[in-house]
């Protein structure tokens, strides 16, 4: 091996994956020394076309007196200490400069660098192993076990020569960088620290990765760590990010201050709209319309009907009705008297509605329908009481709950959510951008049992607009809701991405304004078509992530053709008044851009779970300083504008349809039938899939899972299975049951008109053998597996069916059968 | 920044050649007025650019600093092309860059003899016809400030033949002569026009480029293999990219393109050479 000065060597580096990591020379070579132009011949070398047997030149060490490309291995092999195997970055790789590690440690320098090093990457990507590659004295791949119970001094590395790492540590703690040589990047990691001595008897660390952002990143982070480890009792106790540090990414995740409230409660600033335009239409259901004031005539009555019946403030009232006009002036009416509303949907099975009003602990409930064990009124009851007027001492004050909502509950049965008037009237204060007013016409389009209407209710009766109820059939064709669109002229539309891309017809042709995606993720991609037919100049598209138990919405973010073209999943920043942080599972506040579980604070977080302390003590939790927050279950980061980018679960709750779903639920259901023994429930490609272990019938399990569970939750196969498939860890083997062969599925669509019926069965029928499984109406061509060019064979299956042709555009407009039924016009199939 | 102080009005912008000229010439400092019929055109048989895609290319303009002004214009109307080339001149005081863009690939398909009258008409009246007017509109202000250039976005088409092409040859061949005709009543007034030909331009993601799909669909050439088969023609073997002929029209806006005038440059991977 020569010195540096007379020329350089190549060493060639094998890179199969499989092998054992080390640098032990492949072969040699002397490559000329360099010329004027270093840094372009050194690049040239680079490139220099490989030999067969995938050999890769690492690039390892550069010299200051002027020889560069040093390929060597370990130090053994050097004949000076100023011959190492790290390399010069390229000018563009990301560097970090000298970050100064503090004074030189007592006990084993090396040890402490590399736990640091562990621990930092452990808290970016959530591991409870971080392994590492070393090139000090010798060179060994180490993995440490990342405990926060254990003391820092248990933190050891352990040698696991089988394993391959993504960050290499070169130790050169012995050794004063800069003088004879400067340390650079080793090909094949992602990250290259580089540690050694520096002025003054201090630690010096140099951090290189291809992503200047990481890089940054780990300087950053790497000596707050080190820092610590003297002082830290245990693993858990070490803090990644500074206090300023922590402080800003706090600021980041705020939405602005909200300015205070005009009112206290929901029929307080329904009131002024009242005053302000008593004869403006307030909501309409089909032929009936109510103004602003029969609105608040009615609403009046319902109030004074309660309080007739000792309705008490801070009560709760439950609503069992079908949609219409008078179901909103029942709730107003409910809200006057300073109760609760609990909105139960007429579909549900009896069994779940009585658990219902059971759970809430009703003092009654509005209903035509029997709840035995409580008191029920008949509707009618309330809207002609005509008796004495409500006492306003009675009404609600801006803390008393506005509504439980009950969403899907993991351990079989749902949960109520508690939401007060004041996080209600912060979200419509903090929507002020989006211009709602008395010129516009919104859509009650979900049922009053999910908290998307109470956006869509009470958004629009305080702001002064029209609210069309939709009827449930309407708003399951889509033919007949857009026409209910076009002819209502309705501007502002509220929908999951789901159901707004089953829409049917030329958006040009209506007066929309304002589209609020929610309730799931969005795919912004499919928005092209809508964009080219309706321009954002037109019309404004905006995403918001939000839950029930922080009233409704959390973020938003304006949708563009730009969102469109790149697909961007991120769904904006926090409205005024609520904020987000993001922590790692035990509860520490990650880095900007490192993932974790979304936390949302400020105004809307809610009241709680109805008579569920321990969940409530769980999930709402007061930080340090005081905050409450809600911890969301939902994956997400931080990016470094602020917005939010949503990950998906941590758990097993999931998005079918718009709806939310705990798979715990329904297996918990599953399990207590009598006949099952065991039960899983897994999504595939979008619909819920259920293996059961029994010797039963599956279809009358199923039936008799109908009797409990509402229709969105009832699985679209139950497969019998001889025991459930676990992994070798003993967790349920998700993939395995995944590709079973499952039963043919149920159909869950409600009956219509029988032609209508026959067409998406046939177009069905078409799809499941083009896509190779069983295809339900409302499943969705791209989550089953569909693409552009399986969308161009689709429109020739389904010309070959006797259906006329199907535009690709039309496909990704309405990607499911029904909706494809719906496009060749009420599915009355003539072959053409 | 070679177009520094400059306004360059860009015809067919909302998507395509265009958007990939548009922003090419505002990455160089121009300000930039984009027209666009921004609509479909009756028997134009594949949608053409929409406004949500004009506004897009607005929105990319906007981002290298410059002001953009968004016209929707079809370049058979005469008084709106008027009206277009008025309303920049009030918006900027000066307009020194024309790129006459604005094109349809079909209806094309059918031999000559079989072209309708209708569609004949058609494929003349925006591809050829639309560029004079546009031209003659531009010419004017041009005229009156002593300086300026147009460029005319003709094609290998127009300069050799295709089979089942004929409209489109025609208005293309019809081009380079407009080019030639125009430089020479334009040089002593200061005014460039020159032509630009592509050959076969990919359809890149990030100009939503539609043309080359549109091509190959006329010429019952199948969607799935167009692009190599179109590739496999050039000697370079690969398809020329949008931001290609961008480069070329900047160069040709510019002034280091000064004694450059009645010319024809071809971006066509040496398609044409042979």
């Amino acid at each position: 091996m020569t010195t540096a000065a007379q020329g350089t060597h190549a060493i060639a580096v094998p890179v199969d994956p499989t092998a054992p990591l080390s640098l032990a020379p492949v072969w040699h070579e002397t490559i000329p020394t360099v010329r004027a132009d270093a840094l372009a011949w050194r690049t040239r070398e680079l490139r220099r076309p490989l030999a067969p047997g995938q050999v890769q030149r690492a690039l390892l060490a550069t010299y200051l007196d002027g020889a560069d490309l040093i390929l060597t291995t370990a130090r053994s092999h050097l004949d000076s200490p100023a011959l190492h195997a790290l390399a010069t970055a390229q000018p563009g790789l990301g560097l970090s400069g000298d970050v100064d590690l503090g004074p030189l440690p007592d006990g084993d320098i090396d040890a402490a660098v590399l736990a640091a090093v562990a621990v930092t990457l452990a808290r970016y990507d959530g591991l409870t192993e971080v392994v590492l590659a070393v090139v000090g004295a010798a060179l060994e791949t180490v993995a440490f076990s990342i405990d926060d119970d254990r003391k820092v001094d248990e933190l050891f590395a352990r040698s696991v020569p089988d394993r391959r790492a993504a960050i290499v540590v070169q130790l050169d703690t012995g050794l004063a960088v800069g003088a004879d040589y400067e340390p650079g990047m080793v090909t094949g990691f992602a990250v290259t620290v580089q540690v050694s001595r520096g002025p003054g008897d201090r630690l010096v660390a140099r951090v290189r990765s291809s992503d200047a952002a990481l890089a940054e990143m780990f300087a950053r982070h790497l000596p707050t760590v080190f820092g610590q480890l003297r002082t830290a009792r245990s693993v858990g106790d070490l803090q990644l990010l500074t206090a300023a540090e922590e402080a800003a990414v706090v600021e980041l995740g705020a939405g602005r201050t909200l300015p205070s409230l005009r009112w206290a409660t929901i029929p307080e600033a329904i009131a002024e709209r009242t005053a302000e335009h008593p004869e403006a239409p307030a909501v309409s259901f089909e032929s009936v319309t109510l103004s602003y004031r029969e609105l608040d005539e009615l609403s009046t009555r319902v109030c004074a009907g309660l309080q007739a019946r000792g309705v008490a403030r801070r009560a709760r009232v439950g609503v069992c009705l079908p949609r219409s006009a008078e179901l909103i002036a029942i709730l107003l009416g409910i809200l006057k008297a300073g109760a609760a509303y609990v909105p139960m949907d007429p579909d549900y099975p009896a069994d779940r509605l009585h658990y219902t009003a059971d759970d809430a602990e009703l003092s009654a409930v509005v209903t035509t329908q029997s709840f035995p064990g409580h008191t029920t009124i008949h509707p009618h009851d309330l809207l002609g009481f005509t008796q004495k007027t409500p006492r306003p001492e009675f009404g609600a004050k801006a803390d008393d709950p506005a509504y439980l909502i009950y969403t899907s509950g993991s351990t079989g049965r749902p949960k109520g959510v508690v939401v007060g008037h004041r996080s209600v009237l912060s979200l419509v204060e903090a929507t002020r951008g989006f211009a709602l007013g008395p010129g516009d016409t919104w859509t009650q389009f979900h049922s009053v049992a999910f908290d998307f209407s109470v956006w869509e209710i009470w958004g629009c009766l305080m702001t002064g607009g029209r609210l069309v109820v939709v009827s449930p059939l309407t708003a399951r064709s889509p033919d007949e809701f857009f026409a209910l669109l076009r002819n209502e002229r309705v501007t502002v539309l509220n929908q999951t991405p789901t159901a707004f891309g089953q829409l049917a017809g030329d958006p040009g042709e209506l007066d929309v304004r304002l589209v609020i995606f929610g309730g799931e993720s969005l795919d912004p991609r499919l928005l092209l078509g809508w964009f080219d037919a309706r321009p954002e100049s037109v019309c404004r598209l905006v995403n918001m992530f939000g839950i029930t138990e922080t009233t409704v919405h959390v973020t938003a973010e304006e949708l563009t053709r730009h969102s469109a073209l790149t697909g961007s999943r991120a769904v904006g920043k926090p409205l005024p008044g609520w904020s987000v942080v993001v922590r790692d599972p035990a509860g520490r506040i990650v880095p900007i851009g490192v993932p974790g579980e979304i936390w949302v604070g400020g105004v809307g977080v809610s009241q709680g779970y109805y008579c569920r302390d321990e969940l409530t003590a769980q999930r709402f939790v007061t930080d340090p300083t005081g905050q409450r927050y809600y911890r969301s279950g939902d994956l997400g980061r931080l990016l470094p504008d602020g917005r939010l980018e949503h990950l998906g679960r941590i758990d097993d709750q999931v998005s079918i349809r718009g709806h939310r779903v705990e798979l715990g639920e329904i297996s918990a259901v599953l399990l207590q039938d009598p006949q099952v023994t065991a039960a899983a429930v897994i999504v595939a490609g979008g619909r819920l899939l259920s293996f059961v272990v029994t010797s039963d019938d599956p279809l009358a399990i199923r039936r008799r899972a109908a009797g409990i569970l509402p229709d969105y939750m009832l699985p679209a196969t139950i497969t019998r299975v001889d025991q459930l498939p676990l992994t070798t860890n003993g967790k349920l083997d998700v993939a395995t049951l995944a590709a079973l062969p499952r039963s043919a599925p149920v159909p869950v669509l409600a009956a219509s008109d029988g032609p209508q019926q026959d067409a998406v069965q046939v177009i069905c029928g078409v799809w499941s053998e083009l896509l190779g499984e069983p295809v339900e109406p409302t499943d969705d061509f791209f989550e089953l597996g569909g693409n552009s060019l399986l969308a161009t064979k689709l429109g020739l299956a389904l010309k070959a069916a006797g259906f006329p042709g199907l535009p690709v555009r039309e496909l990704y407009r309405r990607p499911t059968p029904a909706g494809v039924a719906g496009y060749y016009g009420k599915g009355t199939a003539d072959p053409c | 920044m070679r177009l520094d102080q400059k306004v360059a009005l860009v015809t067919g912008a909302a998507r395509g050649l265009g958007r990939a000229c548009a922003v090419a010439l505002a990455a160089e400092g121009a300000d930039v007025v984009l027209a666009d019929v921004a609509g479909d055109v009756p028997g134009v048989p594949y949608p053409l650019g929409t406004a949500s895609q004009l506004e897009h290319t607005a929105r990319l303009c906007r981002e290298h600093g410059v002001s953009v002004l968004v016209q929707q214009v079809d370049v058979r109307d005469r008084v709106r092309v008027d009206e277009v080339v008025a309303a920049a001149v009030e918006r900027f005081g000066h307009l020194d860059v024309l790129i006459n863009n604005a094109g349809i690939a079909a209806p094309s398909g059918r031999p000559v003899h079989e072209v309708t009258e209708a569609d004949w008409s058609l494929m003349l009246d925006i591809n050829l016809n639309g560029a004079w007017r546009m031209l003659s509109a531009v010419a004017p202000v041009m005229v009156a400030q002593r300086a300026g250039s147009i460029v005319n976005i003709s094609s290998t088409a127009g300069l050799v033949g295709y089979r089942n092409f004929a409209g489109y040859v025609t208005a293309k061949h019809g081009l380079i002569g407009l080019t030639k005709a125009a430089a020479l009543d334009l040089a002593p007034l200061k005014v460039r026009v020159n032509a630009v030909c592509p050959g076969s331009v990919r359809d890149s993601d990030w100009v939503e480029g539609r043309m080359l799909a549109a091509i190959a669909d006329s010429l019952g050439i199948d969607a799935a293999e167009h692009e190599q088969i179109f590739a496999a023609e050039q000697p370079t073997n690969a398809l020329v990219e949008p931001e290609d002929v961008a480069a070329t029209t900047v160069w040709l806006a510019s002034d280091e393109s000064r004694q450059v005038t009645g010319s024809v440059v071809t971006v066509d991977g040496g398609f044409s050479t042979r």
